[in-house]
């Protein structure tokens, strides 16, 4: 599986949003990096892994394996295997929550995912939003450009709302016209931003609620890092959900196991 | 596209199937236009007209559609809105029209400006028992229609001649339909569907001759077996040139063994299974066939769907199910979350798939099937360059 002892391995996740590498020796996690993804994949490809080797005080000869996954995937040419980002968020998920069955979310810049991992880490049944950015990690990166702050500003805000505004569209397009005319109606950010997530939130619930209710539901990727988008989700859901460690790095890290 | 996806095909008598289709017939005064698979053929040819069934699936009529019907209607009634206003059937005596679905139903009035429509009521009732009387009584009225429009006479023997010649037709499909089955990477998906799609237009005695000389060219072929995950293609009808998900199929290492959809198992599967040679025992043989034996969701069919999906699923030993919604067709959509929950409760691995006649989602499409596959596969199969 994932080598022999002092054997190091590279998984490398290229994302819609940011690329995440990872390097592994025996199972743990010894080094990552991310960056954004430019027009170029195989750049930054290049430039995480060039970044885990560094900050691990390696260079590129000790590795033995390099596994990449993700929505660029096939555009990385030094990795030899390729793994889908749903079997490599599985089986990161599976490993980091102890080997346990579970239900996975996943929410990454361009999709949602949501994944059912079984008694033995393999996916039974999987779920994908829609080819639109609703709800999605690039929606509330948009929506948080229009509230002029980041993404963890947008938590922030939301955590200090007292009535989440209603929201009914997750298109990013329309969504984008609705919290302008908000704005303009005077209902403040705070309220703004708890909508937003709120809407987010109730669209994965629904993919979520298509699984039978496993023990654990896991929630990572890029979106797991927003506390406002997990409490969102937790009340959507009506369980508690576990952020998995160092969230945007499950896949990365998944896809080495995987192999 | 048909003579680069000719070009790709390892069976040299697939020719026949490809260039039919590359030069698929202008609609003409001695055919009979129809949409759907619950036109039944046999009337039409028993009346002396050619049947053309012209169901369309092309992104760029689609898009031209669109200024007739609403950018949000389904894309295959787009695409038919988009060659009427392209004047496609103009030269057409007749086009029938089944009432199955809104959309149709709305063509039905769209296409009657420039083309006379027959507007075939069908019902929304599934259960054959209480309703076939109902579908032999609107296909008499049918052929009824035929005789007084056209001043023919549709005989009895004319439609019983049709019904053998249909039956040969679909005795050769289904010879072509198990072979494929059990017999892994034997003959592509592209050349099956090539071949469905051209039996829309092709005369059936020529398309039976031609699907036997398939499969015998392929019985002497050594087959490589690509040891591909093998599913059963269920849902929205596959139609040239609407290939797409064939090619992410492949392009993702899946293998469609079977199929279930109204283009191609739908439309020749089933045969007229004649009781009494008499014209209501003709007639009712044909609703028997049309549309008992639709699986459409216009019709409440979907345990049927469902039982049918678990049957092939277990006969031919595969290996899971891709449901494919056409985007905005509502009727194949609105049943997906049901489907999925009846075939995972009796272990069968479902992997919807929604996605319309344009190409950029491809990538998205893709890694969702090879998630299949890798889900399907043995740990440790994952691709490799």
């Amino acid at each position: 599986m994932s080598g022999s002892s002092g054997e190091v391995r590279a998984g490398i996740d290229i994302g819609s949003v940011t690329t995440k590498c990872v390097l592994v020796r025996s199972r743990q996690l010894i080094s990552a990096a991310l960056t954004r993804t430019t027009v170029s994949p195989e750049e930054a490809a290049r430039t995480v892994l060039e970044q885990a080797l560094s900050k691990a005080g390696l260079d590129s000869s000790c590795l033995s394996r390099i596994v990449s996954t993700g929505y660029g995937r096939r555009r990385c040419q030094c990795a030899r295997e390729v793994v889908t980002e749903i079997t490599a968020a599985a089986t990161g998920a599976f490993h980091l929550n102890n080997n346990r069955p579970a239900v996975v979310i996943d929410v990454g810049g361009q999709d949602t995912k949501v994944i059912q991992v079984a008694e033995d880490g393999s996916v039974t049944d999987f779920l994908m939003n829609d080819k639109c950015a609703a709800g999605t990690g690039r929606f509330l990166e948009m929506m948080a450009v229009c509230l002029e702050t980041d993404l963890e500003g947008l938590s922030r805000l939301a955590a200090r709302a007292v009535r989440p505004a209603s929201i009914n569209s997750t298109c990013s397009v329309f969504a984008e016209s609705e919290v302008v005319s908000l704005i303009a109606r005077g209902v403040v950010r705070e309220e703004i931003a708890a909508g937003l997530f709120q809407a987010i939130a109730g669209r994965i619930a629904t993919m979520v609620n298509q699984f039978p209710p496993l023990p654990e539901t896991l929630f990572c990727g890029g979106g797991a890092t927003s506390p406002g988008l997990h409490q969102a989700l937790e009340k959507s859901v009506g369980r508690p959900i576990k952020v998995l460690p160092w969230p945007q790095y499950v896949v990365a890290f998944g896809a080495v196991l995987s192999v | 596209m048909a003579q680069l996806l000719r070009q790709r095909s390892v069976l040299k008598s697939s020719a026949f199937f490809y260039e039919a289709l590359a030069r698929e017939p202008k609609p003409a005064g001695s055919s009979i236009g129809y949409f759907c698979h619950l036109v039944p053929e046999e009337i039409i040819i028993a009346a002396g007209f050619h049947p053309q069934r012209l169901c369309a699936t092309d992104s760029y009529q689609a898009r031209s559609g669109e200024e007739l019907v609403s950018v949000e209607a389904c894309p295959v009634v787009k695409s038919i809105a988009g060659l009427a206003r392209n004047d496609f059937f103009r030269s057409l005596p007749l086009v029938v029209l089944p009432g199955s679905c809104d959309g149709k139903t709305r063509l039905a009035e769209l296409l009657s400006v420039t083309t006379e429509v027959y507007f075939l009521d069908v019902g929304r009732g599934a259960d054959y028992l209480e309703n076939a009387s109902f579908w032999a009584e609107k296909y008499r009225q049918f052929l009824h229609f035929l005789r007084k429009r056209f001043g023919i006479t549709a005989s009895r023997e004319k439609m019983l001649q049709a019904c053998h010649a249909t039956n040969r037709r679909t005795e050769a499909f289904r010879r072509l339909y198990r072979y494929r089955a059990e017999n892994p990477g034997a003959i592509s998906a592209f050349d099956y569907f090539a071949a469905a799609s051209a039996s829309f237009f092709c005369d059936p005695v020529t398309w039976t001759d031609q699907v036997h000389r398939l499969l015998e060219e392929s019985q002497a072929t050594a087959i490589k077996n690509t040891g591909w995950p093998r599913l059963l293609l269920a849902g929205s009808p596959i139609l040239f040139p609407a290939f797409k998900l064939l090619e992410v199929l492949e392009e993702a290492h899946l293998e469609v063994a079977a199929d279930l959809t109204c283009g191609a198992y739908g439309h020749l599967f089933d045969p007229v299974e004649i009781d009494e040679e008499t014209e209501d025992g003709l007639l009712r043989a044909l609703a028997l066939k049309y549309i008992g034996g639709s699986l459409c969701p216009c019709f409440p069919n979907l345990g049927k769907l469902a039982d049918r999906i678990q049957d092939a699923v277990s006969e031919y030993r595969l290996d899971g199910v891709v449901y494919y919604v056409l985007r905005l067709c509502q009727v194949y959509d609105l049943q997906t979350i049901t489907l999925r929950q009846i075939l995972k409760d009796g272990k069968v691995p479902l992997l919807a798939i929604k996605t319309d006649l344009e190409r950029e989602d491809r990538g998205q499409l893709i890694t969702r099937l090879e998630a299949l596959r890798e889900m399907l596969g043995e740990k440790g199969e994952r691709f490799k360059r």
